[in-house]
């Protein structure tokens, strides 16, 4: 009678277990409306059904933060955005640690049941979006505090010997564009000269490299570069002429399924977008095509590649760990074991969580102009540089002598 | 083996129940001494700020043009750059070095921030005020020096360990001579550990 009543007790506790692990919602049903939402204008209504899971001690709260910043930031609500992407970092530091509790349950049971910490990239990524608000909200200071601090994190994957690919062209090329702001050539020139290493077929950088050395009094670098690209004179933007630059955050990144082979880990699906690029017009005169810097389809894809060895030796281990659990239980009542192997194979799924919102690409238009008010639009093109339907609203901006106009347009469709 | 399978259902049990679960702060009590070390993170604390803004007053003070000075130089403060890899409120390090410079006597200050509501107010009471207690225009007492700064760090990380190190540096400058008159700065090195492994 006593087993019997303990064999009863281990059963609901299995039972009971494995309802929680499937029943606990997933960041993925959460996420699925994301995009019809987003794209009929409403992500403000979209971060504001997330908001609560967002600011919630939990372990999807980093992911829920980068969706509700990015929503926010689409929203152009740069304050809002802040507060997500500046509590998301700071956990990133908090949480970024083995949790032997944490890992041991996920072996068990899923890998969703593990604090989500965010990749690396996506780490960078939060300096990224934050250095962006704070142009957007005309805070130099802050956002040069953004482009440190994702400065010192590369330099820390740098010297952790991380894989190439983990260093951002991007965030050199926006910190190189504040840096020119601040007047400080010298970190400029060291910054777009990153870039070069990174990513040397962004249009603008034959310029931005001379102009930048030139400014910097770095002579014999303007003089090999002036060779190199053939260019005369030293690119310099003319006194009493500012820039409009456009941050152009291009589509969809990347979506996590499951895998077609083996369902317990995650796949990486492309997602498509129309607009691919945008065409910068200040006037009726002036155009110029926005240059992609940086593809988070690319990086996301290889990250996932690289963990893919361990995320399968994990889920074998998980297979052995549940089959031991099983048999166990199957010792003292065959009906129990078999219950709770259904229970923990059901529980057995792909973590799919991922900073769901962000862009396929981060590209850069920029136009140099007489300081003053000028008429500035943008329009989206499709891989055949034809309209794609998407438009940057017009709009009148001030342009000062020797600065930047920053503007920021996202295209979702 | 009944052990084992036991010890790993109750913290897959544990586990996914915590990750589940809210976590909220709920004990709150007074630290009633405010200039006790604050070490709790990595970031900029408030026993950074003073601890230099201490020594800097210290500095100021004891300088050779407030020290002589006839009369209490009128001092104007305008900004200390933040060049730090953190957002620190750097107003916050003006005003504690500001009120403590007051409370020592020797300087007076004149306050930028409150220019547009005082030229405001004595537009206002031109016309409405009674004439034997209003105040007229141009009779304001203009800054001797102007007090300004910068904020720099160089943050170190290499495995577990991370050191942060802080230079403030400020200067006052004479308005009439452009004569940079006191300039001073204070350092601090913080060292921390990262816990790799946790429950």
């Amino acid at each position: 009678m006593e087993s019997r009543c303990c064999n009863l007790r281990r059963l609901l506790s299995v039972f009971v277990l494995s309802v929680i692990i499937v029943g606990c919602a997933s960041y993925n049903s959460e996420m699925s409306n994301t995009q019809t939402m987003i794209r009929a204008g409403n992500a403000r209504g979209f971060a504001e059904s997330i908001k609560e899971k967002a600011f919630t001690d939990g372990k999807d709260q980093i992911v829920f933060l980068f969706e509700y910043g990015t929503a926010m930031q689409i929203a152009g609500d740069y304050e809002e955005s802040n507060k997500a992407f500046l509590l998301a970092e700071q956990l990133t530091e908090i949480k970024d640690y083995y949790s032997i509790s944490n890992i041991s349950a996920s072996i068990l049971t899923s890998a969703e049941v593990e604090q989500y910490k965010g990749e690396d990239y996506e780490k960078v990524l939060i300096n990224a979006m934050l250095a962006i608000n704070f142009l957007m909200l005309n805070n130099l200071e802050a956002a040069m505090v953004e482009t440190r601090k994702l400065n010192d994190k590369l330099y820390k994957y740098k010297y952790e010997a991380k894989r190439p690919y983990e260093q951002n062209p991007f965030a050199f090329y926006l910190a190189a564009m504040i840096r020119e702001q601040d007047r400080d050539w010298d970190g400029a020139f060291i910054d777009y000269r990153r870039v070069k290493k990174l990513k040397p077929d962004v249009l603008y950088l034959k310029a931005d490299l001379i102009r930048s050395a030139a400014n910097a009094r770095r002579y014999s670098e303007v003089k090999k570069f002036k060779k190199q690209y053939g260019f005369k004179d030293d690119q310099r933007i003319p006194k009493g002429w500012g820039e409009v630059v456009l941050v152009y955050l291009q589509g969809w990144g990347p979506q996590k399924v499951p895998n077609t082979q083996w369902r317990s880990i995650p796949e990486l699906q492309r997602r498509f977008s129309y607009t691919k690029y945008m065409k910068l017009k200040v006037g009726h005169e002036k155009e110029s095509m926005s240059q992609p810097i940086y593809s988070v389809s690319d990086v996301a894809v290889k990250t996932l590649n690289d963990a893919y060895a361990g995320m399968i030796a994990k889920r074998v281990a998980g297979r052995v760990a549940k089959e031991l659990v099983a048999q166990r239980l199957a010792q003292e009542n065959e009906l129990l074991g078999a219950i709770s192997k259904i229970g923990l194979n059901a529980a057995d799924r792909a973590d799919l969580r991922h900073w769901f919102t962000l862009p396929d690409t981060f590209q850069v238009a920029r136009i140099a102009v007489p300081a003053g008010e000028h008429s500035v639009s943008a329009e989206g093109l499709t891989d055949l540089d034809e309209g794609s339907g998407e438009y940057m609203t017009p709009k009148t901006v001030a342009v000062k002598p020797g600065k930047k106009t920053f503007l920021l347009f996202r295209s979702v469709r | 083996m009944k052990n084992i399978t036991l010890i790993i259902l109750m913290i897959t049990g544990l586990s996914v129940l915590s990750g589940c679960g809210p976590k909220a702060f709920v004990k709150g009590d007074y630290d009633n001494n405010v200039n006790d070390a604050n070490l709790l993170n990595d970031k900029w604390s408030e026993s950074d700020m003073q601890k230099v803004v201490r020594d800097l007053v210290a500095s100021a003070t004891g300088s050779y043009s407030i020290a002589n000075a006839k009369r209490p130089p009128v001092v104007m403060v305008t900004r200390l750059q933040n060049k730090t890899s953190e957002h620190i409120d750097t107003q916050s390090i003006t005003d504690m070095v500001r009120v403590e410079l007051m409370r020592g006597g020797r300087v007076q200050f004149v306050d930028k921030a409150a220019r547009e509501d005082i030229a405001e107010e004595i537009e206002y009471q031109k016309n409405n005020a009674a004439r034997n207690s209003r105040k007229e225009g141009g009779q304001q007492t203009g800054a001797d020096f102007i007090l300004n700064g910068r904020l720099d760090s160089i943050v170190q990380q290499a495995g577990r360990d991370k050191s942060v190190y802080y230079k403030v540096t400020m200067q006052m400058t004479n308005l009439k001579t452009g004569v940079m008159v006191w300039s001073d700065y204070k350092q601090l090195r913080k060292r921390f550990k990262k816990q790799r492994v946790g429950l």
